[in-house]
């Protein structure tokens, strides 16, 4: 119970209502958690996940999609 | 008892080795985000030999960040790392007879390396304690010198490292999966995501954490006892 109470713990701070609609955290919790049931590698996953996330905060490819 | 110093390091180094390969990254990300939030190198190396917990380190050092009370973080704590006293038990027998080394591998237990001493026979002519210290030590310098090099990496290189946060998220979302597959109940996830929600509707971003703990332990007692009812 705890793991998954840490996840939504993890992203309580989104701004669910103004563009990117928290779409980079659902983006990448979806890339982990595909990514995991399919290899079932923790590194893979989190590694990927995180790298996706790091370019998706950066980049402004989200936020342009809603202009 | 004196022809049992067979050196013990080459078989536990072996079978440490995919310890090592997963230590040591996940240690350096652990770093990493330490000097990330503005922490000192130092607090790091400290928490990875003091502590040696992953999952708690990660959460301990964004509770912190949050601004998260002393009972949240020591609830959080107990709560994450519980099931250490269940399949610590399990490990009684193998380590009655490991005399001063014992504090110590209770301390260090790990989940891998709770993996390893259950799933590899001690090598003839070798001490129990010795085989197992060495596993047990190998496994937490691992993670130290990956945590270490992470938050020297992260305090003497001005990288931008926007978005690493992530990382605590996605270990969180990898050990919910691994849990998943393991439980034997889904009800639990039912009630996590429940009380999730529910706390931070009501509660706010602040306590959410300590009042979905509450909420879902008591949504899992009110199951149990149904459980028992109907049966």
């Amino acid at each position: 119970m705890v793991m998954l109470l840490l996840v939504l713990y993890c992203i309580r701070d989104v701004s669910w209502t103004v563009a990117p609609f928290g779409l980079p955290e659902l983006i990448c919790i979806s890339i982990v958690a595909v990514l995991h049931l399919w290899k079932r590698n923790a590194l893979l996953s989190i590694f990927t996940g995180t790298l996706a996330y790091m370019y998706f905060v950066r980049s402004d490819v989200l936020v342009t999609l809603f202009q | 008892m004196e022809d049992r110093q067979i050196d013990v390091f080459p078989d536990a180094f072996r079978i440490t080795v995919p310890v090592m390969f997963g230590y040591i990254p996940i240690g350096i990300a652990f770093g990493l985000l330490v000097t990330h939030y503005g922490f000192h190198w130092a607090y790091s190396l400290l928490m990875s030999l003091l502590i040696f917990s992953g999952a708690a380190q990660f959460v301990a050092i964004a509770l912190v960040v949050a601004g998260a009370g002393m009972v949240e973080i020591v609830l959080t704590m107990i709560f994450l790392n519980l099931r250490h006293s269940f399949f610590g038990l399990s490990l009684i027998n193998r380590f009655s007879g490991t005399g001063k080394a014992r504090p110590y591998l209770i301390f260090a237990l790990t989940d891998e390396t709770y993996a390893l001493i259950t799933g590899n026979p001690v090598p003839e002519k070798t001490s129990v304690s010795g085989f197992y210290t060495c596993i047990t030590g190998l496994n937490h310098i691992y993670w130290i010198s990956g945590s270490l090099i992470g938050a020297l990496l992260g305090g003497f290189i001005d990288t931008d490292l926007t978005g690493l946060e992530f990382a605590l998220t996605a270990l969180f979302v990898v050990l919910s999966i691994e849990q998943f597959h393991t439980a034997k109940t889904k009800f639990p996830f039912l009630a996590a995501l429940a009380s999730g929600v529910v706390a931070l509707v009501f509660a706010g971003s602040q306590n959410m954490l300590l009042v979905s703990i509450i909420i879902g332990t008591f949504l899992l007692i009110v199951y149990e006892k149904r459980q028992k009812n109907v049966c």
